[in-house]
């Protein structure tokens, strides 16, 4: 039995979600060891769980991010009779995040917050940090507005410091679901021996900040490249002191290694369904053509595209009913205005919201399968949907176009179409309701992709393997 | 005599053919759909009149003889005639273009603006780049006119690579969402004009395409229905237009044209005119304003320049 800490930033326990449910899973299959949480999050306010813990979570600690600090004048003042022209010019160094060596940035601040500076807010206002801080803007950023630049290195400091003063659970491994803050921590973990260091990434942390900090008007121009620069620096950091690292399909696995990952340590563990529990399900025919999308009822899943499509489609497919599946509780504000586009384009006689609901009652009768998200990993909906036998149209995210018609061996389990594209949904739903035969060939398509590729009790096998290999002996005080 | 009755009758084909063809050739207004439906009933005759009286079969010889005068005055038509419909069309084309022109310029102003940044280079990438280049180019591109961003935008959707599609994707989504916050901001608050604004703009701005379209511009006019009325008579218009209710708008042409001149109202009716192939009201127009139709360009120069300005 080895104990397990769990690093996770704004999911599990607290967000209902794909890697939420995820770390649920494998928590409850994974019974003969022990866990704990580890969660950052921005607020206290945020920390309402939503998730029954398992038995086996022996210990939860919440990292908020942004911390206080009392300062200490004493403190202030014995810092300034400090001077460590080396350590100065260390982290100056440590601050180009483009060009540092992961370690020695790392080391540095081991070093900072090792109690001769105080804590993190005195270290930050500490001569020290000052005489790196404008050594760093005159080589670099001479040409830009100091007031922004230092605030925007103070915000960054003062987060990554304050991480690194916390206390850390004590484990054999630590397994980072992110790079990213969760990645840091477990890279220092890793740095201090505290035990073996495991991240399995569901999408690509930098590329997503990436989006929001170029998408972001607050953010001044000049500094979007230093935030950008220091996400893709949480990454690499993570990936120099994993000693594992996997990614859910290939295409992500060779963006890890472009970014920085030891191509030795990375693997690929798909998510796994159980196929058994899906062919259980007693398929009843119900009249028209019913057709179906399971998700939460957020933007990221771009349910107005899809409804955009119905109605586009709805011409042609006369006989036909549409479900939308699952909870619709997590963005009222967006949920009311797909209620609301509904009714402005008159589609409530033939649209239903079902809430929360047992997905198999569905999958007993559906025809057809729909996802029309912006942003996806390895989606289990449709994953599902295929073990039922239920052909899939998705739009082109995440690992979708890989499970729909890339299994060339097999053949084609459904349609990929542009993502944000509703008349493209809308042909690709026209096209196959006319066309029942190929409509059947799909799902049995599904069925053998997902009983060769994505089964769970290969996804079991795995992360049981992974964990007993990275927890056996002793991983703590490891040298 | 039989063989005279047949030569008479290949004649009086041939002459009623010929008047058809010359017909054609001075009445500018007379489609060319019709000539060939009146040319092919005094062949269908001709045809006629030789099985019954005759008692010929058709054969390519009878074809060849119908079709030799026609194709004569045919090219002729072709040669003569239709340039000179062309030269009469193409002052209501050199009008109507101008908008466009105007729209590519400012795109291609744009794109020299940002070769300086080194964007140039990248725009190109769009088409042959790596992944990497491209993302980049779409992360930096942000030209003054929404709608040439979400042309290209949309072209990187069909990339192959996923984080190019992620992030076109993305950043469509965003602008939809955009619309929507807007939308729903000023339904709340009640404001008539912004919203129809807003609606206007979300149907132009080539995110949505047949029945979606079609209900965000229906909204708009909605509001203009209850706005008052000529406050907006131009959007009225172009809605109108768009979404094909024809005789909605000749009407509503028709009675501006009544009133005070206005250049806006003239280059619509020219443009409504042209694209519905309504020749006689195009000419009528050049007559009744001669000057407005010859300045016609000018003014729309001078509006774009004055709303550039406002832009800017």
């Amino acid at each position: 039995m080895a104990k397990i800490c769990i690093i996770c930033e704004g999911s599990y326990p607290y967000v209902v979600g794909g890697v939420s449910s995820w770390v649920h899973d494998l928590i409850q299959i994974n019974k003969e060891h022990e866990f704990a949480l580890l969660c950052i999050i921005p607020s206290e306010e945020f920390a309402v769980e939503k998730y029954e813990l398992p038995e086996n979570v022996r210990e939860v600690k919440n990292i908020v991010l942004n911390p206080e600090h009392e300062v200490s004048t004493l403190k202030i003042m014995k810092n300034n009779f400090l001077r460590d022209k080396t350590l100065e010019e260390r982290f100056k160094k440590a601050m180009n995040f483009k060009e540092v060596e992961p370690r020695e940035s790392l080391e540095v601040m081991d070093e900072l917050t090792g109690g001769k500076f105080g804590n993190p807010k005195e270290i930050i206002v500490s001569k020290l940090y000052w005489n790196s801080l404008v050594g760093h803007y005159n080589s670099s950023y001479d040409d830009t507005n100091y007031n922004v630049f230092y605030w925007t290195h103070r915000n960054i400091f003062l987060n990554l410091l304050s991480l690194m003063t916390e206390e850390i659970p004590e484990a054999d491994v630590y397994h980072s679901v992110a790079t990213g803050y969760a990645g840091f921590i477990s890279a220092v973990a890793g740095q201090r021996n505290m035990g073996k260091v495991l991240l399995t990434e569901h999408g690509i942390y930098p590329r997503e900040r990436e989006e929001e900090i170029l998408g972001s008007p607050w953010i001044e121009k000049n500094f979007k490249e230093t935030w950008v620069d220091f996400f893709y620096y949480l990454s690499k950091l993570t990936y120099t002191y994993a000693d594992e690292i996997v990614s859910l399909f290939e295409y992500n696995k060779n963006l890890q290694i472009e970014y920085g990952a030891d191509r030795k340590k990375c693997t690929v563990i798909t998510n796994g369904v159980d196929i058994e529990r899906f062919q259980r399900i007693e398929k009843k025919s119900r009249k028209g053509f019913n057709v179906g999308s399971v998700f939460r009822v957020v933007p990221i899943k771009d349910v107005k595209m899809m409804l955009k499509a119905i109605k586009t489609a709805k011409r042609r497919m006369k006989d036909a009913n549409f479900y939308l599946i699952g909870p619709t509780d997590e963005n009222e504000e967006y949920y009311d205005e797909c209620l609301k586009l509904m009714r402005d384009l008159n589609m409530e006689s033939y649209v239903t919201f079902t809430g929360k609901s047992n997905v198999d009652e569905y999958y007993e009768f559906l025809d057809l399968l729909l996802l029309s998200s912006i942003s996806e990993g390895q989606p289990l909906s449709i994953l599902e949907g295929m073990a039922s036998g239920i052909p899939v149209i998705a739009t082109d995210v995440g690992n979708c176009r890989e499970i729909l018609i890339g299994k060339k061996d097999i053949g084609e389990a459904g349609i990929i179409v542009p993502p944000t594209s509703y008349t493209d949904l809308a042909e690709a739903m026209v096209k196959l309701y006319q066309n029942r035969d190929r409509l059947k060939e799909m799902g049995d398509n599904g069925i053998e992709i997902v009983k060769k590729y994505y089964r769970r009790d290969e996804f079991i096998r795995r992360y049981k393997e992974l964990y007993e290999r990275l927890g056996e002996g002793d991983g703590r005080n490891r040298i | 005599m039989k063989k005279l009755l047949f030569i008479t009758l290949l004649i009086i084909t041939g002459f009623l053919d010929s008047i058809l063809v010359f017909y054609t050739y001075f009445d500018l207004s007379m489609h060319l759909s019709k000539f060939w439906i009146y040319h092919f009933l005094i062949g269908g005759l001709f045809f006629l009149v030789n099985e019954v009286i005759f008692k010929k079969d058709l054969a390519y010889f009878d074809v060849v003889i119908i079709l030799f005068p026609v194709l004569g005055y045919g090219a002729l038509f072709f040669l003569e005639v239709l340039p000179e419909r062309e030269s009469e069309y193409s002052e209501v084309e050199e009008s109507i273009d101008l908008k466009n022109y105007i729209k590519d310029r400012r795109e291609l102003e744009y794109i020299d603006v940002e070769a300086d940044l080194g964007i140039i280079g990248a725009y190109d990438s769009l088409a042959v780049g790596t992944p990497m280049e491209k993302k980049k180019f779409l992360m930096g591109f942000n030209p003054p006119e929404r709608s040439f961003k979400i042309d290209v935008l949309k072209k990187a959707l069909v990339d192959d690579d996923l984080d190019v599609i992620h992030y076109a994707a993305t950043e469509l989504n965003n602008i939809d969402q955009g619309f929507q916050k807007q939308i729903s901001d000023l339904e709340k608050k009640g404001e008539r004009e912004s919203l129809f604004k807003v609606y206007k703009d979300y149907a132009e701005s080539q995110l949505l395409e047949g029945e979606i379209r079609k209900l965000y511009q229906k909204k708009a006019l909605e509001i203009l229905m209850v706005l008052p009325k000529g406050m907006y008579i131009l959007e009225e218009l172009h809605l109108l237009k768009d979404m094909g209710h024809k005789r909605e708008c000749q009407k509503i042409i028709d009675e501006l044209l009544k009133g005070e001149e206005d250049s806006e109202i003239i280059h619509f009716a020219m443009r409504f005119y042209y694209e519905n192939n309504l020749y006689e009201d195009i000419k009528r127009l050049k007559e009744r304003f001669p000057e407005r139709v010859r300045n016609l360009p000018f003014t729309i120069l001078e509006k774009d320049l004055r709303e550039g300005e406002r832009d800017g």
